[in-house]
Parts: structure tokens; C-alpha cells; sequence
């Protein structure tokens, strides 16, 4: 059984070999032996015979020349292609490189150029700061006349939208008038003014932003 | 026709060009047809085959010789090749075209102005090559026709010497019995 299974083994092991055999690429050892094989073996004959007749069929070396005329293109593309990007002036990361790097150096100048500087402004700047000062000195003029009861009635809306800028700036108006008043009511006590008239106004000045005189 | 170590030494230094043409000329019949068998359009082949000269020429460095120029292109070819499927896959998905609409074989599609080409011979091989296992196909074309030794293929295909002698007479023998009826190809 042992020694039939190696035969068996050997067997197949010069069946696999037959194709190199027929084409030629088989070692002297392995190829005497199937050649003395073959001498007394029909099937292995028939075999080799029929691996002979599709090898003819099939001619490597006009599949090789096939193959070769197809392929002829493949080295002229490659060489193109080299010579292509060795042509090219700058790569994909340089020229990213090179528009950032320009983009920063663009913001550097602009940012330098209109950087507002109270010493020397720009045209823009100024045109900016003049346009917020102006609107400052109206809204202090506007609630001056709020206080005073000067105003237009379309101006109270402004007293109603009034942020925290210009509630502070209100509260200095009104301190400011209050020791005003103060000082008028120690100068009329001297020239015998009735106290009670000027207490009155105060009050119309606390009330009318909804203070009372202990808050100030 | 130069030496592998040649042509690395000479990718590797000043003449450059000169040997990278020698490389290319060299390998393109055997990275063509490798690409043919995996992707069935002639462009397709035409467009992998400079896609991995480009990437071999560029990568040469890395090259560390542990396996044969040959082996290390067609692992390069396969990869290229595996690659380049997924994305017709993609496109195909999205464009909702199909496979089928490709051509059968590489010679369909190829450009018949000139008579050097025997057509029909190429449309049978490939119809022939198409009755294979591909494992039984590869070893078939690499031992048959590229003439490449069983430990070169062993390296390519990851089998053993004796899985790619049996492949290789099972091909044969399937290929001989396929052609018998009529004796021609």
C-alpha cells in the first residue's frame, strides 16, 4: 500500500511535469525518466501527444508578438508623461505654498494701510469717527431736551430704546442739573427765594426719569 | 537588453531617462498583458500599464530586492489593476451603467486600421483564456507564455511550487480538451 501510494505520488508528480516537458523546461533526470516511461505507456503517450498538438496551436511567440504590437503605445505615454511633469514649473504644494504665502503678505499691506491711528488717520477712519461723534452729540442733545421737556414728541421713542451708553450718560445729566438746581436754591436763600418752588423742580426732574433724590 | 540591476542603478542616478526608457520597453508587453487580463478595455490596460511604469519609476528607492523586478511590477500591476476596477465600479454605480455594455475582449475595442494584428487569433486566445479558473490562467500565461520560472510565480500568486504544477497541467489538460472537437484555435 506504502509503496504503491509513492508511485502514485511519483506518478502524478510526472504528470504535472508533462507540459514542461513538451515545452522544454525540464531537468535531464525527470525527462529521462519519462521518456523511458512513455516507451511502455500508451495513456502517458496520448498525453503528450495531445499537450503537443495545443503548444503547436497555441504559438507563443505570435502571442508574445500580439501582446508586444498592443503595448507598443505604453512606453511613448510613460515617457510622455515624465516628461510632462518634469515640464511643470512649479508642483501642486508650491503653488498652494506660494497663494497662501501671498494672501498673508496681501493682509499684512491692506492691514497696514487703513489701520486707524488717531495720529494720522485715513480717510475712511476718520470719516468713520467723525460720523460716531456726531451721533454721540445728537443723542446728548436729544436727551437734554428729553429733561428739559424741549423735546419733539417723536424723539421720547428714543427714551424707550435707550441702551445702557446712554442711560449712564442721562444719569450724569441729571446729577449734573440737580447740583444745579442745589446751587441756584443756596444762591436764591440768600437773596430770599421761596425754598418750596425749587424742591418742586427736583422733583420734576427725579420723576420724570423715575428717580428719587435718595438714589442720587 | 540590460540587467535589472542596471536599470535600478540607472533609475537611481543622473540617466535617469535613458534608463527608464530601457525600463519600460523592457516590462511593457508583461505589464500589458497582466492589465488586459484583469481590465478588460484596451484603454483601461493602456492607462495601468503608464500608471505603474510612473509609479515604479518614482518608487524605485523602495525597492528593496527581496523578489525579482518582474514580481515586484506585478504586484504593482495588480494593485493598479484592483484599483482602477473599483473605480469603473463607483462610476458604474452612478452613471447606473453596466458591465455587460463593455466589450468581450480587448481586441473588440481595438482600433482595426492596422493589419499587424491577427484579430481573430486574439479573440479566440482570449475566448480560450476566458474558460480557465483565474488562478489556473495565471499560472497557465506566466509559465506558458511569459516564460517566468515556478519560484517567480510562487512569489506572485502566493501558492506553493507543487499547487502551481498541478494548476498548470489542469490548464493544459482543460485547454487541450476544449480544442480537440476541432483542432484549431
Amino acid at each position: 500500500m506504502g509503496i504503491y501510494k509513492i508511485m502514485n505520488m511519483k506518478q502524478q508528480q510526472y504528470l504535472d511535469s508533462l507540459p514542461d516537458y513538451v515545452d522544454g523546461n525540464l531537468d535531464q533526470y525527470t525527462k529521462d525518466a519519462i521518456d523511458n516511461a512513455k516507451l511502455h505507456d500508451l495513456e502517458l503517450q496520448s498525453e503528450i501527444n495531445s499537450i503537443q498538438s495545443l503548444f503547436a496551436m497555441l504559438d507563443k511567440d505570435h502571442i508574445k508578438k500580439q501582446q508586444e504590437y498592443l503595448s507598443r503605445n505604453v512606453s511613448v505615454q510613460v515617457i510622455q508623461a515624465l516628461e510632462h511633469k518634469k515640464t511643470q514649473l512649479f508642483s501642486t504644494n508650491q503653488i498652494i505654498a506660494f497663494c497662501t504665502l501671498s494672501v498673508i503678505i496681501c493682509s499684512a499691506i491692506l492691514y497696514s494701510i487703513y489701520l486707524p491711528d488717531t495720529q494720522n488717520m485715513t480717510t475712511v477712519a476718520s470719516l468713520a469717527l467723525n460720523d460716531s461723534n456726531h451721533r454721540s452729540n445728537k443723542n446728548t442733545s436729544e436727551i437734554h431736551d428729553i429733561v428739559y421737556g424741549t423735546h419733539d414728541i417723536n424723539q421720547l421713542s428714543l427714551f424707550e430704546e435707550i441702551n445702557t451708553d446712554q442711560q449712564e450718560l442721562l444719569d450724569d445729566i441729571i446729577v449734573d442739573e440737580v447740583f444745579a438746581i442745589y446751587e441756584r436754591e443756596l444762591t436764591l436763600e440768600n437773596q430770599s427765594e421761596t425754598p418750596k418752588a425749587l424742591e418742586n423742580e427736583i422733583q420734576n426732574v427725579l420723576l420724570l426719569e423715575g428717580k428719587d433724590d435718595e438714589t442720587l | 537588453m540590460q540587467s535589472d540591476q542596471d536599470i535600478i542603478n540607472g533609475l537611481l542616478s543622473d540617466t535617469r531617462d535613458y534608463a527608464a526608457n530601457i525600463f519600460v520597453r523592457k516590462y511593457q508587453r508583461f505589464v500589458f498583458s497582466v492589465a488586459q487580463r484583469y481590465l478588460i478595455s484596451y484603454e483601461d490596460a493602456c492607462d495601468a500599464s503608464q500608471e505603474v511604469f510612473i509609479k515604479a519609476i518614482r518608487n524605485i528607492g523602495n525597492f528593496r530586492g527581496e523578489c525579482s523586478l518582474q514580481t515586484w511590477l506585478y504586484r504593482i500591476v495588480i494593485n493598479v489593476c484592483h484599483s482602477m476596477n473599483k473605480k469603473k465600479k463607483l462610476r458604474s454605480f452612478i452613471t447606473f451603467n453596466s458591465f455587460d455594455t463593455m466589450p468581450e475582449s480587448i481586441t473588440d475595442e481595438y482600433n482595426p486600421e492596422n493589419t499587424t494584428i491577427d484579430t481573430e487569433f486574439q479573440q479566440k486566445f482570449d475566448h480560450l483564456m476566458n474558460q480557465l479558473p483565474e488562478k489556473q490562467r495565471e499560472t497557465f500565461i506566466l509559465r506558458y507564455i511569459d516564460e517566468l520560472s515556478y519560484e517567480e510565480i510562487s512569489q506572485m500568486l502566493g501558492t506553493s511550487i507543487g499547487g502551481l504544477k498541478a494548476n498548470y497541467f489542469q490548464a493544459v489538460k482543460k485547454l487541450a480538451l476544449i480544442l480537440k472537437p476541432d483542432g484549431n484555435i
